[in-house]
Formats: C-alpha cells, structure tokens, sequence
C-alpha cells in the first residue's frame, strides 16, 4: 500500500527539550517548527503533554522517536505504535520518523540505536516491518541515517547502498542527519561525500545537524556543543546534490539557552544562501 | 551466514554484559568476536563493542540519577553508581519507554538490605512518588459549588476518589526533610529513626510535598480509601484535641490542591 503524505517545507527548527519548555511557553520564540521526542510524550499523562499542548498550538511538531525499533527480530510493539498514532493524532504531528537501527531484542531494550548487519535478510526484514508500521499509522514513516561505532562482519554492502535498497523496497523517507554521516565516516573510515552521492537524495524529507564529541579514536554523536564546519559542509553538499527539506538542530547534552540553540540552527541559513547564491552564479 | 536473530541475540548479550566484552562473547557463546565485528581503522573490534557496552549501563545510571538525585547524595557516587549497575541487572528495561524504569528501585533497596536500606529505601519511595506524579494526570476542579446546593446530610454521606496525582505516604525516617535539605544545597546527614507523613501532589506544572500530622494523615487515608466524610470527621475528632473547624480548613485546602478526583453523594 502507497501512503501518499505532504512533506512541508517547515524552514529551520530546534529539537523541543524539557529545559526550554517554561522559555517557548512565556516568551513564544520565533522558531519555525519543533521536534519532539516521541517517546517523552507517550505513557505520561503529566506535565510533559501539559508543555507539549500548548507549544503544538503555536509551531507545528514533528515527531521523532528513538524506541521503534525497526530492525530488530522481535515482534513489532503494537502497543507502542498505538501510542505513536494516538500522539500524533493530539498534536497534529507533520510526520513520524526514527532511526535505522534496532534497540533491543528478546524483550528487552538496551535504549541505544544498535547497528544493523547490512545484508540480504536484514534489508527484507526491515521493509517487511516498515510497510507494516506505515500501513498501521496510514503515512509513510521516515527514517534516520543512525551513527555507529561498529560494523558487522557479515555485512554484503555498504550502508548509504542498504538505505537506498531498503527505502526503494519500503517506499519510506529519509531523515538525512548529516552529523551522522561525518561521525560514521569517521568511526569507519568511508568518505562522507561518496556516501551523500550513494543515498537517494530524493526520498530526504527533513535534515539533521548536531554537535558531537571527538575522541583520539573515535566520536560518538553526543549532541553536544555547536555544530562543527565539517558537518555544516555535508549539509551544504547534501543541498548542492539536489536534496531540499527542512532541517533540524538536535542538541542534547549541556544544553545551553534557548536562544543559543536557535541562533545555532539559524546558521544553516547562511550556509545554505551560499549554496543556493553559487549555484545561480554557475 | 549467520541468522539476524542470532546475531542481535549475540551483540545484546554481549553489549549488556556485566564484567566486560570478554565475558560477554564467552557468556554469548557460538560465535567470535571477529566474526561477528569487523576491526575499525583506529580500533578493535572489542574496543567498538566496548562503546556499546558501556553505553548501555551509563545510559541507564544516568536515568536512575535522574529520577533518585537525593538518594545519590545520600549514598555517594560510587555506591549509587555499584548500585544502579546490580538493579540494571535484576530489572533490565522491558519497555520501549524510560519513563518508568526506576520504578522498583525502592522495593530492591529494601530486599538487598544493607547499612541504611530502611532510609534509602523510603527516600527512593518518595522520590518516585515525585516521578509518578509527574506523568499522572491531574485532576480537574471539584464542582463545590454545586455540592454546596445539597444539605449536610448528603455532604455527611459524600466519598472521593483520589486525584492519579496524589500519593500519600507514612515513612519511619523524616525522608522529606531530608530531600529538602538536599534541595537547598545542604549536607544533610542520614537521619535516625522518626515516623513523618507526607502528601505528594502536582498542581498544574508544579510538583509539591506536603507534610501532615498524624491527624491529617488518618483523615487523608480515611477520605482516600473511600471512607464517607461524615465518618472520617467522627472518627478524626476521637484521635485527639481537634475541632470540625479544623479539620474542615485541611479539607478544604486540600480539595483546593484537588487531592480528590471525583465526589459521590452516596
């Protein structure tokens, strides 16, 4: 089954996060749009939704979650994808999207977005479930380029080549996280270009940009800190590559002012004017 | 080609292993490392399954430091830390949600016992009364107004139904006192043994803890367990020196905090 669904182009917003929630309430910040954590708003009927209510009234919301769980071999959490239907019905969520990955497996949940063997069974596994969860939720479901800090020896290909397969045998989206790209390049030794030129550009419906944390051997996406120019260069060669939606600037780790993490996204603007300026000069 | 089931059943049991990656494979079992992950340009590949397995267990310290920060001062980093790891151990998360993952924390410091395991144990009780009543729903306002319409022979026969955002505890040690004290940034030493009743509530976006007397205490429990408030005032007056007066102002500031959800005119 085809799910048709209008991908807004919603500009440039922030990740809504529990620190912030009294600032947007009070002052109404010029923000585009907000994405949410889908899983701080579902088995609650407290003060996250009271927030929640009010800011879904003034900026469109989009949903991101991080528990689906879309590669895993355990049964689908039908409970847990009426709980994502049910919120996005209350907060008029744009789209619903979460990450190439799998979280857990005989019923239980480690909370991290674990890699995913990039071979046959894997890519038939995860479309047979995708198809299942947007088929559930009558919309095409987005999914995220994960980060990763290893690799299965059993893999057959490459991710950016499974991503592409995968979305094609699923008719899903892509959620490009550029910051991922550059923290998986790097942990895995690929080049990001070439990856960005492998993935189907025309499936991307939002971007994500983030800090991360760089260790001697490796980084780990931590959402930490601004974004660095390396990340923002993906982003401008994602753009220069043909690929256009709204972006998104996550940070989840020392999170500063509200208005520090806005004007950080806010610089995606400038980097993409230039694109755009190069572009019509050429 | 190993099986997809068999390979995420191999790199869970492996990144959740309690000792370390090695112990992990050897608990595994079935496949070697390097046949399950390739070697990283700067790292092996016990060194890349080694950020997942320690990730898994400071993810889910930190959600317990969250939900317990009193209880952490109380013990100390490193033993709230040896704690946390043994409690991811009995009680693995099951659910999509972290929500509730902390929510036996304080039945398991109970059973575990040890120095100080009655303190830590209820401090841990209230600070997830604190958590539970944060995602519970809040009540609406009682329609008094319209109670007040009737006589006082209905309001003698009038039972309520407690507020999902309400919890109301007797503790032996004064673990209230102790969590404000913590709350104002002092050093608050691990209390001896005396018997404090607090009620913990939310009204709209803010949490409250609320500390009664004996009195208010049975008068609360009475009125929440279904006890008429005709009733709850007769048997209130037999514990001691209080007026209807009285007992009528708690009443009344409590309906106000909406402790109750729903009111029957029996």
């Amino acid at each position: 089954m085809s799910h048709g669904a209008r991908f807004e182009d919603l500009g440039i917003g922030v990740g809504l996060r529990t620190v912030h929630y009294g600032h947007i309430v009070e002052n109404g910040p010029a923000v585009d749009w907000f994405e949410i954590l889908s899983e701080n708003y579902m088995n609650t009927a407290g003060r996250p939704l009271h927030f929640l209510d009010q800011i879904a009234e003034r900026y469109p919301i989009v949903m991101h979650g991080v528990s689906l769980s879309i590669g895993s071999t355990d049964e689908l959490d039908w409970d847990y994808l009426r709980g994502l239907k049910e919120l996005r019905q209350r907060v008029g969520a744009r789209w619903v999207s979460d990450h190439l990955c799998w979280t857990g497996v005989m019923g239980k949940n480690s909370h991290d977005l674990l890699p995913m063997p990039f071979t046959e069974e894997a890519l038939r596994h995860t479309a047979a479930r995708i198809r299942a969860v947007q088929d559930f939720l009558g919309a095409p479901l987005v999914l995220e380029n994960p980060s990763s800090y290893a690799e299965f020896a059993e893999s057959t290909t490459d991710e950016a080549t499974f991503i592409a397969e995968l979305l094609r045998e699923a008719d899903a989206r892509l959620l490009l996280d550029v910051n991922n790209v550059y923290v998986s390049a790097f942990n895995h030794g690929f080049d990001a270009s070439e990856y960005l030129k492998r993935l189907p550009l025309d499936r991307v419906v939002q971007f994500h940009v983030a800090g991360h944390t760089q260790h001697d051997t490796h980084i780990i996406d931590s959402h930490s800190g601004p974004v660095i120019d390396a990340v923002w260069q993906l982003l401008a060669d994602a753009w220069r590559l043909g690929a256009r939606a709204p972006l998104l600037l996550e940070w989840d780790a020392d999170i500063p002012e509200f208005e520090q993490v806005h004007a950080e996204a806010l610089r995606a603007k400038e980097i993409l004017k230039r694109v755009n300026d190069a572009g019509r000069a050429a | 080609m190993t099986e997809l089931r068999s390979l995420q059943s191999w790199f869970f049991t492996v990144t959740t292993d309690p000792v370390d990656v090695a112990s992990g494979v050897a608990r595994a079992g079935q496949l070697t490392l390097e046949s399950v992950v390739r070697r990283g340009p700067r790292q092996s590949a016990a060194e890349r399954i080694e950020i997942y397995r320690s990730g898994y267990y400071s993810r889910l310290v930190e959600c317990l430091a969250d939900d317990y920060p009193a209880l952490k001062h109380a013990l100390g980093d490193e033993a709230f830390e040896e704690l946390c790891h043994a409690y991811v151990r009995a009680h693995p998360s099951r659910s999509p949600s972290l929500n509730y993952f902390g929510r036996h924390f304080s039945q398991f410091l109970a059973q575990r016992g040890g120095a100080s395991a009655g303190f830590s144990s209820e401090l841990a009780q209230l600070e997830w009364a604190l958590v539970e009543v944060l995602h519970a729903r809040e009540s609406d306002e009682l329609p008094l107004l319209q109670l007040s319409e009737y006589g006082p022979d209905a309001w003698a026969r009038a039972r309520f139904r407690p507020s999902a955002a309400l919890r109301v505890f007797q503790f032996a040690y004064p673990v209230n006192a102790y969590f404000q004290s913590f709350r104002d940034d002092q050093e608050p030493a691990i209390p001896s043994l005396r018997t404090t009743r607090v009620a913990v509530y939310r009204r709209s976006k803010l949490l409250w803890r609320l500390e009664l007397s004996d009195v208010m205490y049975q008068l609360l429990t009475w009125l929440l367990s279904g006890v008429s408030l005709g009733e709850a005032l007769e048997r209130s007056k037999q514990l001691g020196d209080i007026t209807e007066e009285q007992i009528m102002t708690w009443f009344g500031h409590w309906t106000s905090q909406r402790f109750f959800d729903a009111v029957e005119l029996g």
